[in-house]
């Protein structure tokens, strides 16, 4: 029922982590196949050997990067995805709504089963986390969102995929645009924390789309989990009801005592 | 690099002061605008208008905070309010309108809600004049009956009698 993709072991303690994951998977009797990703076989090759044995449910045992290299393999395929964290972001913690592995283990065991929707980068890198754009210096992107158009130098650029994202029940991308060179100045900062006073930085942008165009005079390399996966021009777009993935089931608090 | 400690921001949109959008901007949330907007702005809750920003063209929400400057009509279902430093050039329609001292407006103002009493009010003036002016026809035709007199008569009694003056001047002469 269940197939293990672990991610390959950077350290000492990523090895016991493993090792206790396993005694915990033991506990609980959601024992199953478990594989390591390693230089003979890659995540893509241990996703298609999981998929040809029929195993209904997948489950990454690592980082971001894991997680979204998994969701990429398991597009258009009858499987759900589980997910045990180590070292992954707040994000992730947040979409599986587990932030350890032992309480990830208890989730799957107790099996609740959500709809995700997915952002992808066009034509099919698919990423459940956030897609930056970065440069030392602001350059300027044309980007192109639903029915807006806009011209803008940037800095930082983060692409939130909606899974993450609260709408109101309608799957939208979250755009952070950012410029370190604007705002207020260090000095304006200091004085007003001298003061106590809270100073507001009108520069940043937080927009909401259903579809996305960044273009920049010079290709800029999106990254996703440290690594590069695309550059400018890209096209970032949703897809509805992409995935099945296992979460925690919302627990009940006892009143204040 | 990634941070795993990055801002999401909150729930609505916001725009940022250095910023300039063409085309149309939709929220189901709040929208915030410190930059530019050559468009339209929509948005189901509310909308603010910084002191640094500038919108050409319409906007509609349930309650929208002026305090920079708008060329375009502005639609709030439930409440306008101009700052000191806001400046409205368009029409507005609302609900519950305040206009602060120092802001600048120049356009027509419609409050949603009153212009119904308005209409019916007009309607109902009219139906009165209408009521009192036929009112009147009907009076002076009676007055002109009850009269008589040697200046003001009633045709059919002035037709009545020449038949019967004629009648007896032939009556006469036959004899």
């Amino acid at each position: 029922m269940y197939y293990y993709i672990l991610e390959q072991p950077k350290s000492d303690s990523s090895i016991s982590i493993q090792r206790k994951i396993k005694n915990l998977l033991a506990f609980y009797g959601i024992v199953g196949e478990i594989s390591r990703v390693s230089p003979a076989r890659n995540i893509e090759e241990l996703t298609e050997i999981a998929l040809a044995k029929q195993y209904n449910t997948i489950v990454a045992v690592g980082s971001d990067y894991l997680v979204n290299q998994i969701i990429s393999y398991l597009q258009n395929r009858e499987c759900i995805l589980g997910i045990i964290p180590i070292n992954t972001s707040p994000l992730i913690n947040k979409l599986i709504g587990s932030s350890n592995i032992k309480s990830a283990c208890l989730a799957l065991k107790e099996r609740k089963v959500k709809i995700i929707d997915l952002a992808y980068i066009s034509p099919n890198k698919y990423f459940s986390t956030v897609a930056t754009l970065s440069n030392s210096t602001p350059t300027l992107a044309t980007i192109y969102f639903d029915k807006c158009s806009t011209n803008v130098r940037f800095t930082n650029i983060s692409i939130y995929s909606p899974t993450i994202i609260d709408s109101n029940g309608e799957p939208q991308i979250y755009l952070n645009i950012q410029n370190s060179q604007e705002g207020p100045s260090t000095i304006n900062k200091t004085l007003n924390w001298l003061f106590g006073k809270s100073l507001k930085n009108n520069s940043k942008s937080y927009l909401r789309m259903k579809h996305l165009v960044i273009d920049t005079p010079e290709p800029i390399p999106v990254i996703i989990d440290n690594k590069i996966v695309a550059k400018t021009p890209v096209e970032i777009k949703i897809k509805k009801h992409a995935l099945k993935i296992i979460t925690s089931r919302a627990k009940i608090s006892g009143g204040n005592n | 690099m990634f941070d795993k400690n990055q801002d999401i921001g909150g729930s609505g949109t916001v725009v940022g002061a250095n910023v300039k959008l063409n085309g149309v901007l939709k929220d189901m949330n709040d929208i915030t605008i410190h930059g530019t907007i050559d468009g339209e702005v929509i948005s189901d809750k509310n909308v603010l208008i910084s002191e640094t920003a500038s919108v050409k063209g319409p906007m509609g929400a349930q309650m929208i905070t002026v305090s920079g400057k708008v060329n375009g009509t502005i639609t709030a279902n439930k409440k306008l309010e101009i700052t000191p430093t806001g400046k409205v050039y368009g029409s507005i329609a609302t609900k519950d309108l305040v206009i602060r001292s120092g802001a600048v407006f120049v356009g027509k103002s419609t409050m949603i809600g009153h212009e119904k009493d308005e209409k019916s009010k007009t309607k109902q003036s009219k139906e009165k004049t209408k009521t009192e002016s036929e009112n009147s026809k009907g009076e002076e035709k009676e007055t002109e009956k009850k009269s008589g007199g040697f200046w003001i008569t009633n045709k059919q009694d002035d037709k009545q009698e020449k038949e019967e003056s004629k009648q007896k001047s032939q009556y006469e002469l036959e004899k």
